[in-house]
């Protein structure tokens, strides 16, 4: 049996080295975040890394003010979906100094946030 | 159905409030019925394991019924449980397998904080991906409202007619959680605050309705509710043991779409709800127009002003307006939510369902009391799982 590279791991790695790394189909040319390990698209199973440019377009947000307990003790913030300018769409902890004021449409880039231990997929106004 | 609630059913688990609800189920059959006339049960049930510490929920049932050696399958598709159950319900009597059926669904929520239950209900979403960076259920829900405003330049109050009608709703429902209208509510809140709220918007926009995560606030949240629900399911060839005024299930539909919100090229609509919806419509040989009423998720609002577009009642971006002008009501042209919905009547998650199957069997047959829609012949019920990673929908006709 194969193991694959594509998976959680590799991808939340990859984030705190600054990387935004989906994967691309062979077959297809399909494009995918996080990576995936068979194409949603054309059911290929091959595929390789494909690196992000990082920006894009706020495509859902919301101010969240009832954190579960992975967030407690923030105060609000945002976290959204942001489409990607190559075409697929991730989500992000909008690290921003006026989280009211974002909307749907915003230009905002990837930036990895360091918290404690872990680093969150997060995203910072243009 | 047992009364959803969050404080009247402290002091029992998952499986007492599971057997109160099938022995209603089982008391209500015209003809009598016992548990053992069922050649399987199905139990929806999300998250007992989390919620109460007790899994293995459908074999818990099946031996508190009394019901052993009778296959007892649990099923769990986050809030479409039951739901589910009762797609496989039908499946398992149209496969031959069995001529009766009994599928339930229950949750009892009530145990955990706020916060826990918070997490618990965070584990149907993508944990990997959506709940690592800060989503919670309500904040995923809000993420479709924002995109929704924005795609058809709509607003809040849209939702807050939502929340307003499915309250009014609920306070004709003996089994509802929120027994009184907004009005009614805004009265008893404001009072310990010295304050007099001139409508029910007035309250609505006030610091007494605190926003959740923006631009949901708090009543436009379902509550957390423990809660049991049950249904007895006979193939036609047998139904007339029972009654001899069934109601049909004419059509079901099930579908799935991607765990993570963000994988789906669309947020403003549930692509699962309209696959799901229809394969039912297609089974039952109906349309949208042929529904004279319908039990939608609404767990948020928001969700409820999606469903009614994705099921085909109304066009996209007018499912707001047409719950802010009345067509959705009690009296309207076609009322949703006659029992108030998850909002008002409550949500155990495993439980919502079967309940609903419950409500469309009482407004089917003109059993639904104060909250009957007149002359409703044709039902359907929605259900889903999540932000719609699972749906499942079922249209129901008096037999």
């Amino acid at each position: 049996m194969r193991t694959s590279e594509f998976n959680t791991k590799a991808f939340n790695d990859k984030v705190s080295q600054g990387k935004l790394m989906g994967n691309r189909c062979k077959t297809c040319g399909g494009l995918h975040i996080p990576p995936r390990q068979i194409c949603p698209r054309c059911g290929s199973q091959q595929l390789e890394w494909h690196e992000f440019g990082g920006k894009g377009t706020l495509g859902a947000v919301t101010l969240n003010r009832t954190p579960s307990s992975g967030f407690r003790g923030r105060p609000p913030y945002a976290v959204g979906i942001v489409g990607l300018d190559e075409g697929p769409s991730i989500s992000g902890l909008m690290e921003v100094e006026n989280p009211e004021g974002l909307e749907v449409g915003a230009r905002v880039a990837f930036t990895p946030i360091k918290d404690g231990e872990r680093t969150i997929l997060g995203f910072r106004l243009l | 159905m047992t009364r959803f609630h969050n404080r009247l059913h402290a002091d029992k688990t998952g499986r007492e409030l599971f057997v109160e609800a099938a022995i209603e189920a089982a008391g209500s059959v015209d003809k009598g019925f016992r548990f053992r006339d069922a050649g399987a049960l199905f139990v929806g049930n999300f998250a007992g394991d989390v919620f109460e510490g007790q899994g293995h929920t459908a074999a818990v049932m099946a031996d508190w019924l009394g019901i052993n050696p009778v296959p007892a399958y649990r099923i769990e598709d986050a809030c479409a449980s039951s739901g589910a159950a009762l797609n496989l319900g039908v499946i398992t009597i149209a496969s031959g397998m069995a001529d009766v059926v009994l599928v339930g669904g229950v949750e009892k929520m009530s145990r955990l904080t706020t916060e826990q239950v918070t997490d618990a209900l965070a584990l149907a979403a993508d944990s990997s991906y959506e709940t690592s960076v800060g989503f919670t259920f309500p904040s995923i829900y809000a993420a479709i409202a924002s995109a929704y405003f924005k795609k058809y330049g709509t607003a809040w109050e849209q939702l807050a007619a939502v929340t307003i009608k499915n309250h009014r709703n609920g306070a004709l429902n003996p089994k509802a959680q929120f027994q009184s209208d907004i009005l009614t509510t805004a009265r008893k809140i404001g009072e310990r605050d010295g304050r007099v709220f001139k409508d029910e918007m007035e309250f609505l926009r006030s610091d007494l309705n605190p926003v959740i995560a923006s631009p949901l606030r708090l009543f436009d949240c379902c509550p957390v509710s423990d809660g049991a629900s049950a249904v007895v399911l006979a193939a036609d060839e047998v139904a007339w043991r029972y009654t001899d005024t069934p109601v049909k299930i004419a059509g079901i539909g099930q579908a799935s779409d991607t765990i993570a919100l963000h994988s789906r090229p669309d947020f403003t609509t549930l692509g699962a709800a309209v696959k799901a919806s229809e394969d039912a419509y297609r089974m039952a040989g109906a349309t949208p127009r042929d529904i004279d009423v319908a039990d939608v998720h609404d767990c948020f609002t928001i969700a409820e002003v999606v469903a009614t577009e994705d099921l085909g009642f109304f066009p996209k971006g007018e499912g707001g307006k047409a719950a802010e002008e009345g067509l959705t009501a009690l009296n309207g042209s076609l009322p949703i939510n006659p029992d108030g919905g998850l909002k008002a009547k409550g949500h155990p998650v495993g439980a919502t369902g079967v309940a609903m199957a419950y409500e469309m069997f009482k407004q089917v047959r003109g059993q639904a009391d104060r909250h009957q829609v007149k002359g409703a012949e044709v039902g359907l019920s929605h259900n889903v799982g999540a932000a719609g990673a699972s749906v499942a929908v079922q249209i129901y006709r008096r037999g």
